[in-house]
């Protein structure tokens, strides 16, 4: 019987000469990743600009809506919105509760350490504080607790007079006022005549 | 880079020469490469590289151009693997094989492919796979045995 008869063995003599072939393969890799190397820089490179190009728009948007008075009801609104989250829901946020923290933070917006330290409700101290935007514009967030309840403190520098603003969003009572080139904003759960006084009183500290 | 030497492997002995096998390869590796969130995980990635190869393949040999080309017929001195009669006999015989006959004999035999992973490489029903390959050994063995009965051309589709 021919020894190539088994198909076996037929199977077995090709594959042994085929794979004994030498391959020299080195070459046309580098070829390969000379070839795929441009394309990746390419993707890096176009990733890069799109990131940049989110960041400058990002920082040209907050820039442009510092430029035009803040509508106090778009403000209570977001302020609503963000007390709801962060503080009903407490959704994770970083937050910062020591005083000097809260201090640099408030600089940032261009508020005064003093305005949040003359800020003082009976029952209440300040528990943590971060930054946040609210219709554009950063705010410096300040929560004030009295063990079992909590309410927002929104402040931010505004030089237009905005007068005095109140309105209930998703059953938050909100109250804004504008004193001292400061925007005050109040968010509690309590009533809507709690947020008129906290707000004044707010007012009289800035 | 793996799988490169098996893909070259193949591709040597189904294009016509050496520098159309490495444009097949590199054309192959870079396509994979762009197309790799097509690439489902969990799935033999060895024989998406190879599907890709051999769709490749078809479209160069649909050129106008590259249907000029011969493909190949000779056994090149650098594909002699052992200088011994036995290896060159065997090395002789598969060259003079069609080129459907060699695709299905490189994919099962030599690459270990199964059946079913060789129809989806080549894009034909499992059953065509299967007596394609039970042909390809007869005429192997035919090249082998010097029957000219399996004498065939080189040329056929993939």
């Amino acid at each position: 019987m021919n020894r190539y008869q088994d198909d076996t063995e037929l199977d077995r003599q090709l594959r042994q000469e085929i794979l004994a072939e030498p391959v020299h393969v080195s070459a046309l890799e580098h070829r390969i990743r000379k070839a795929i190397a441009p394309r990746f820089r390419g993707r890096l490179l176009v990733a890069a600009s799109a990131a940049f190009l989110l960041l400058l728009c990002t920082f040209a948007y907050i820039g442009l809506r510092t430029r035009f008075p803040l509508q106090p009801s778009q403000v209570c609104s977001d302020a609503a919105r963000d007390h709801l989250r962060e503080i009903v829901r407490r959704e994770s946020r970083r937050w910062t509760s020591d005083t000097a923290g809260i201090d640099a933070l408030g600089q940032q917006v261009g508020v005064s350490p003093a305005a949040h330290s003359r800020f003082v409700v009976p029952g209440y101290r300040l528990d943590r504080g971060k930054l946040c935007v609210l219709s554009g514009r950063l705010f410096l967030h300040l929560v004030y607790s009295n063990g079992t309840r909590e309410f927002s403190l929104f402040l931010a520098h505004d030089s237009a007079p905005g007068g005095y603003f109140d309105a209930d969003f998703s059953g938050q009572y909100t109250a804004s006022i504008e004193s001292n080139q400061t925007r005050a904003v109040i968010v509690t759960s309590e009533s809507r005549a709690a947020a008129r006084t906290l707000v004044h009183v707010a007012a009289n500290a800035l | 880079m793996p799988h490169t030497r098996s893909l070259f492997r193949v591709a040597r002995r189904i294009a016509s020469d050496r520098a159309t096998a490495e444009d097949l390869v590199q054309q192959t590796l870079l396509l994979a490469w762009r197309s790799f969130h097509q690439f489902r995980a969990g799935t033999n990635a060895r024989a998406w590289l190879f599907r890709i190869l051999f769709n490749e393949f078809r479209a160069l040999a649909r050129k106008p151009a590259a249907a000029m080309l011969p493909l190949m017929t000779e056994l090149e001195p650098e594909l002699y693997a052992q200088d011994t009669h036995g290896a060159i006999e065997m090395a002789q015989a598969f060259a003079r094989l069609t080129l459907e006959h060699r695709t299905v004999l490189l994919l099962g035999v030599v690459e270990g492919f199964t059946c079913q992973e060789m129809a989806e490489i080549l894009a034909i029903p499992i059953g065509t796979v299967m007596s394609r390959l039970s042909r390809a050994r007869q005429a192997l063995r035919g090249e082998l045995m010097g029957a000219p009965k399996f004498k065939c051309s080189t040329e056929g589709a993939v």
